[in-house]
C-alpha cells in the first residue's frame, strides 16, 4: 500500500529524515513512535507531499507520488491542531474535500451525513468549528479527512492536545472507525502507550532513523537498540560482565553470577554486556520467603537470579507504586503493584526479570548527506512572488535613483540640462565650493536636528499616554494620531498657517485676551518652519513608538510595581528599555523627512531660509542646473542613509528597525 | 511609608502630564478642526471662526473644473496606487513569509527603503528619469511613484495578517485536493480579509495625501487635489481650499472609520 524506500529529508544542514525505508500494508494500522525531533512527523508530511524529499521514493498502492503535489496523492492527514476551517460549519469543512474532488452536491450531502454519523456528530453539521470542544474538533476533522475515502489516512498526534481521560476514550474510537472502515492508516505519536494501544506495527524513530518496525510486542520484548528499550519506559541499565561465553553467563555487580537467556553468538568471556532489567517485571519478596515458585518470563529464558536488596525509596504513582533498591553499588527500580508491595526491610528482588543483552550503544547522529535539489520548486515560487515587489523598486527607484547619480555626475551647462555623455565632477565642486550651498546645508542640518528631539520627545510622552490610557481616551489619543497621519501635507500646513500666523487663531486668542499686545511672530520665520515640520512628523514618530510600546508585557509593568517602582520609575526602567527601538524607528524618520523638509520651509518658513530640499528643486526646475541639482540630491541621501546605518547600528539588531 | 506631600506631589505631577498630553492631542487635532470651520464661511476671505454659515464655497467648488479635474485625478491615482500596491504588497509579503535566506534582510530592508528617502529626492530622480521616455506628469508615473510609498504598508500590513494566519489550514485545504490558488481563495482570503483591506484602504489614503511627489510629478492634467491646493495656497488664501481640505479630511475620517470598524483601531495604529 505505502512503500518508503530510502527516504531522505533535509532542511538545509540538518538531516530531518535519514534513509527511511518501510512498507504499510493494505489495511494495516501502523504507528510511528519517537520523541519530537526524531523525525517521526517529517515522514508523515513527506507522504502526504509537503516537504519533499532529499532522496528516495514515495510509492502509494503501487504509482510513485515522490514527486505529486499534496492535492494529487490519494492520502488524507489528520493534523495535530486539526487545522478546521474556522470561516466554514462543521458540514463544510468535512464536504470541503469532496467538493475540490467535483463530487455532486446530492452525492457530497449523503457522503457528509454518514461521515459525521461515523464520528457521532451528526447533530453538530451547522456548528462552526469554534463552537467545539477538542474532542469533537478532533472527529470532525477525522470525518474531514475520511470523507474523501483516501486509501492511506494519516495522522499527525491527533490527540495530543486533548486531556488524558478523552485521549484515552478517543483511542478506542479511532480503532473503532478503523475497525469499520479499513483503511490503512500511518499514525505517528510520542505516547507510547498510545503506540502500543493502537498500532498493529510500531516504528520506532531516533534522530531521523527508523530503528525498529515490528509487532509491540516485539518491538517491546526484542528492542533494536538501547534507545528503543531505554524509550519504551524507565528500566535498569545494568553494566555485566561476559564470565563465561558459554551460556553465556554474566556476572553482575550485585555479586551473582546468572546464566543469560540470550543468543551468545559473538560474544567472548570478558565482554562488557549491558543487561536491561525491566522494572515490571522484577518480582520481589521478603527476603525469608524466596522460594521455587518464580517463573520464566520474557525471551523464553531460563536465567533465574536472587539478589538481596534494600529498599532505599517508596513512590506511590497512583495505580503502581515504584520502589528504589539498592543492591551493592548499584540501584534498581521495580514496579510491582500496590497490593504487592512489601513494606520496609531487606528484600531479595528476584529473577523474573527478562535479561537482555541491549544490541549496541545509544545511536549517535553520525556523517549525513545532505543533497539539495528538490528545494528548486519552492525557490522558483518564491521568486515570482518577489518579482513584483523587485521590479517595482527597481524600475521606479533603484535605476532613477542611479541615473540621478549619473546625472551628478555630468557635466554642468548654462541654459541647457547637462551635457549628455559627459562626466565631470562640477557638480560636486559646485555643491563643495559654494558659500551659499554651505549656508543651506547647515541651516538644514540644524532644522532636522531639532525637529528630530523634539518630534522624539513629543513621541514617547504622547505614546507612553496612549499606551497607558484605557477606554475611550486611549482610542480618542490613537485615532487623532492616525488622522493626523494620514491628513495630507498640504491640509496641515494650511491649519499651522490659520492658527499660528499674526492674524492666526492662536495669536486673535491671546491678543484679545489680553494676554500680548503685539501678534507673535510664529510663521514666515524658521519657528514656522519648525512648527510645521513638527505638525508632518510627529503622527509617524508617535506610531512608531507605540507600536513598540503595545508589544510590552503588562505582567513586567505589574512585575516592576510590585518590586516598589512608582510611575516615573516604571517609565526609566521598564518602558524607555523596551521602547528603544521604536523610538530609534521615530528618530530616523524624523530626520530623514525633516532632513528632506521641502513645503513646510517653503510655506511658512522664511523666504531667505532654505533647506537643501528647496534648493534641489530650485536647481532643477528654475536653473536647469541638473547635475549640481543631482549632486546636491545625492549628497542629501548620502546624509539620510548615514543616518539610518547609525540608527542600524545603534541598535545593535537591524532587524528590529526593519521589521 | 509615603508622606502626604509625596501624594500631593505625585498628583500634581500626574495632572501635569495628563494635561501637556491633552495639550498635545488638541495641536494635534484642532487645527485640522479650524480648517473644516473656515469652510463653512460665506466671505470670501478665509476666516475663523465663521461669522455666517453657508455651503456656498461647496456649490463653488462644484462649479470649478479645475478642481473637479483635480478630485478625479486624486481618485484614479489613488485608485490605481491602491490596486498596484496591493499586488505588491500582498505578494512580497507571501514570499517572504517561508524565505529565512540569506537576502531575507536585504529584500525588506529594499521594501521599506523608499519610505526613508525624501519624497524631493524620488521626486526629482523620478522626473529626471521618466522624462527620459516622456512619462512625466502621467498617470502611470504618480501610481508607480505612490506604490513606492504605500508598498511599505500594504506589504507590512500584510507581513502581519499572514503571521497571524495559520498555514496549516491551507496544507489541510490542499491535503484534500485544493490546487495552491484554489486553497488560497477558499481558505486564506477568508481569514485575511481584514488585513486586505485595512491595507487597501491604506494605500489608497497614501495616495490621496500625497503631495511633494505629485508636485514633480503632475502637469496640468494630472494634478492631484494636494497639488491644486497647493497651488492655490501659494497665491492667497481661498475657501476653495478649505473646502477641498475638508474634503480630503471627511474622506480620510471615513477610511479610518471603516478601517477602525474592521480591524480595531489599536491594529490600525500598529500594522501600518
Amino acid at each position: 500500500m505505502l512503500e518508503l524506500d530510502g527516504l531522505t529529508v533535509t532542511y538545509g544542514d540538518l538531516t530531518a529524515v535519514d534513509d527511511v525505508s518501510f512498507t504499510v500494508a493494505e489495511g494495516e494500522f501502523c504507528c510511528l513512535l519517537g520523541p519530537s525531533g526524531s523525525g517521526k512527523s517529517t515522514v508523515l508530511r513527506a507522504v502526504s507531499g509537503f516537504e519533499t524529499p532529499a532522496a528516495g521514493r514515495i510509492r502509494l498502492d503501487g504509482a510513485d507520488v515522490t514527486e505529486r503535489p499534496p492535492n494529487e496523492r490519494d492520502c488524507s492527514m489528520v493534523f495535530q491542531d486539526w487545522a478546521l476551517f474556522p470561516y466554514r460549519s462543521v458540514r463544510e469543512n468535512v464536504e470541503f474535500g469532496l467538493k475540490m474532488d467535483g463530487v455532486p452536491a446530492t452525492e457530497r450531502d449523503a457522503r457528509t451525513d454518514e461521515m459525521l454519523e461515523l464520528v457521532e456528530m451528526a447533530g453538530y453539521g451547522d456548528s462552526r468549528p469554534a463552537q467545539l470542544s477538542g474532542g469533537q474538533k478532533q472527529r470532525v476533522a477525522l470525518a474531514r479527512s475520511l470523507a474523501l475515502d483516501p486509501d492511506l489516512l494519516l495522522l499527525d498526534e491527533p490527540l495530543s492536545n486533548l486531556d488524558r481521560r478523552l485521549r484515552e476514550t478517543m483511542q478506542l474510537e479511532l480503532k473503532r472507525i478503523h475497525d469499520r472502515v479499513g483503511t490503512t492508516m500511518l499514525y505517528v505519536t510520542h505516547d507510547q502507550d498510545e503506540a502500543f494501544t493502537l498500532g498493529e506495527r510500531l516504528g520506532v524513530m531516533n534522530d531521523g532513523r527508523l530503528v525498529q518496525l515490528d509487532a509491540p510486542e516485539t518491538v517491546y520484548d526484542d528492542p533494536a537498540d538501547r534507545f528503543v528499550e531505554s524509550f519504551l519506559g524507565t528500566t535498569n541499565f545494568v553494566d555485566c560482565r561476559v564470565v563465561d561465553e558459554r551460556g553465556p553467563t554474566l556476572g553482575t555487580p550485585f555479586g551473582v553470577d546468572f546464566e543469560a537467556p540470550i543468543d551468545g553468538a559473538g560474544l567472548a568471556t570478558g565482554d562488557a554486556v549491558v543487561v536491561s532489567l525491566r522494572p515490571e517485571r522484577l518480582s520481589f519478596a521478603p527476603a525469608g520467603r524466596v522460594g521455587a515458585d518464580s517463573q520464566a518470563v520474557g525471551d523464553g529464558g531460563e536465567a533465574t537470579v536472587s539478589v538481596t536488596t534494600r529498599v532505599e525509596e517508596t513512590v506511590y504513582r497512583g495505580s503502581d507504586v515504584r520502589i528504589r533498591l539498592s543492591a551493592g553499588e548499584t540501584t534498581l527500580f521495580v514496579e510491582p503493584s500496590v497490593a504487592s508491595a512489601p513494606a520496609d526491610g531487606p528484600v531479595r528482588a528476584e529473577r523474573g526479570a527478562v535479561l537482555r543483552r541491549v544490541r549496541g550503544p545509544m545511536s549517535l547522529s553520525d556523517a549525513r548527506r545532505t543533497r539539495a535539489f528538490a528545494a528548486l520548486p519552492a525557490r522558483w515560487r518564491t521568486v515570482a512572488l518577489l518579482a513584483p515587489l523587485l521590479i517595482l523598486d527597481g524600475v521606479v527607484f533603484l535605476v532613477p535613483m542611479g541615473y540621478l547619480f549619473r546625472l551628478s555626475l555630468a557635466e554642468r551647462t548654462t541654459g541647457g540640462a547637462f551635457v549628455e555623455g559627459s562626466w565631470s565632477l562640477s557638480g560636486y565642486e559646485y555643491v563643495a565650493e559654494t558659500p551659499l550651498v554651505h549656508e543651506i546645508f547647515a541651516f538644514t542640518m540644524g532644522f532636522a536636528v531639532l525637529v528630530t528631539a523634539l518630534a522624539v520627545a513629543v513621541a514617547v510622552a504622547y505614546a507612553y499616554a496612549a499606551w497607558r490610557a484605557t477606554g475611550w481616551w486611549r482610542t480618542a489619543l490613537l485615532a487623532g494620531a492616525v488622522l493626523s497621519l494620514f491628513t495630507t501635507i498640504v491640509v496641515k500646513l494650511f491649519a499651522v498657517v490659520l492658527v499660528f500666523s499674526p492674524r492666526g487663531v492662536l495669536n486673535d486668542l491671546l491678543v484679545g485676551a489680553g494676554v500680548l499686545t503685539e501678534p507673535l511672530l510664529l510663521v514666515d520665520n524658521p519657528v514656522g518652519a519648525v512648527i510645521a515640520q513638527l505638525y508632518i512628523v510627529v503622527p509617524y514618530a508617535v506610531l512608531a513608538v507605540y507600536a513598540v510600546l503595545s508589544t510590552l508585557d503588562d505582567h513586567l509593568v505589574e512585575a516592576a510595581r510590585d518590586l516598589g517602582a512608582d510611575g516615573p520609575a516604571v517609565f526609566r526602567e521598564v518602558v524607555v528599555p523596551h521602547a528603544r527601538p521604536g523610538v530609534a524607528v521615530a528618530a530616523v524618520i524624523s530626520f530623514t523627512w525633516s532632513v528632506g523638509a521641502y513645503p513646510a520651509p517653503l510655506l511658512v518658513g522664511s523666504g531667505s531660509e532654505q533647506t537643501n530640499a528647496i534648493l534641489v528643486s530650485q536647481l532643477l526646475l528654475a536653473e536647469f542646473d541638473w547635475p549640481a541639482a543631482a549632486a546636491l540630491a545625492v549628497v542629501t541621501v548620502a546624509v539620510v542613509l548615514a543616518a539610518l546605518l547609525a540608527g542600524l547600528w545603534r541598535l545593535d539588531d537591524g532587524g528590529e528597525l526593519l521589521g | 511609608m509615603n508622606s502626604l506631600a509625596e501624594i500631593e506631589r505625585r498628583t500634581i505631577r500626574g495632572w501635569l502630564f495628563r494635561g501637556l498630553i491633552a495639550t498635545l492631542f488638541c495641536l494635534l487635532v484642532l487645527p485640522l478642526g479650524i480648517v473644516v470651520a473656515t469652510a463653512f464661511d460665506a466671505s470670501s476671505a478665509v476666516v475663523f471662526p465663521p461669522t455666517e454659515l453657508s455651503g456656498r464655497w461647496f456649490g463653488e467648488l462644484l462649479a470649478s473644473p479645475t478642481w473637479l479635474r483635480s478630485l478625479l485625478n486624486s481618485l484614479v491615482v489613488a485608485t490605481g496606487t491602491s490596486a498596484l500596491s496591493m499586488l505588491v504588497g500582498t505578494t512580497a509579503a507571501l514570499g517572504l513569509r517561508r524565505y529565512g535566506g540569506r537576502f531575507r534582510g536585504a529584500l525588506v530592508g529594499l521594501a521599506l527603503l523608499p519610505l526613508l528617502v525624501p519624497g524631493v529626492v524620488i521626486g526629482v530622480s523620478l522626473l529626471t528619469f521618466f522624462s527620459v521616455f516622456g512619462l512625466q506628469q502621467s498617470y502611470l508615473a504618480l501610481v508607480l511613484a505612490h506604490s513606492l510609498w504605500a508598498t511599505p504598508l500594504t506589504f507590512s500590513v500584510m507581513q502581519s495578517s499572514f503571521a497571524r494566519f495559520d498555514w496549516r489550514r491551507h496544507e489541510a485545504a490542499r491535503d484534500l485536493g485544493a490546487s495552491r490558488l484554489v486553497a488560497f481563495r477558499a481558505v486564506v482570503v477568508p481569514e485575511v480579509r481584514t488585513g486586505l483591506v485595512v491595507a487597501a484602504l491604506v494605500a489608497f489614503i497614501v495616495s490621496l495625501q500625497e503631495f511633494v511627489m505629485a508636485l514633480f510629478l503632475s502637469g496640468p492634467d494630472t494634478r492631484t487635489v494636494p497639488v491644486q491646493a497647493w497651488n492655490s495656497l501659494r497665491q492667497s488664501l481661498d475657501p476653495l481650499v478649505s473646502v477641498v481640505s475638508t474634503i480630503l479630511l471627511a474622506a480620510v475620517v471615513l477610511l479610518v472609520l471603516v478601517g477602525t470598524a474592521l480591524a480595531g483601531i489599536e491594529r490600525l495604529a500598529t500594522d501600518a
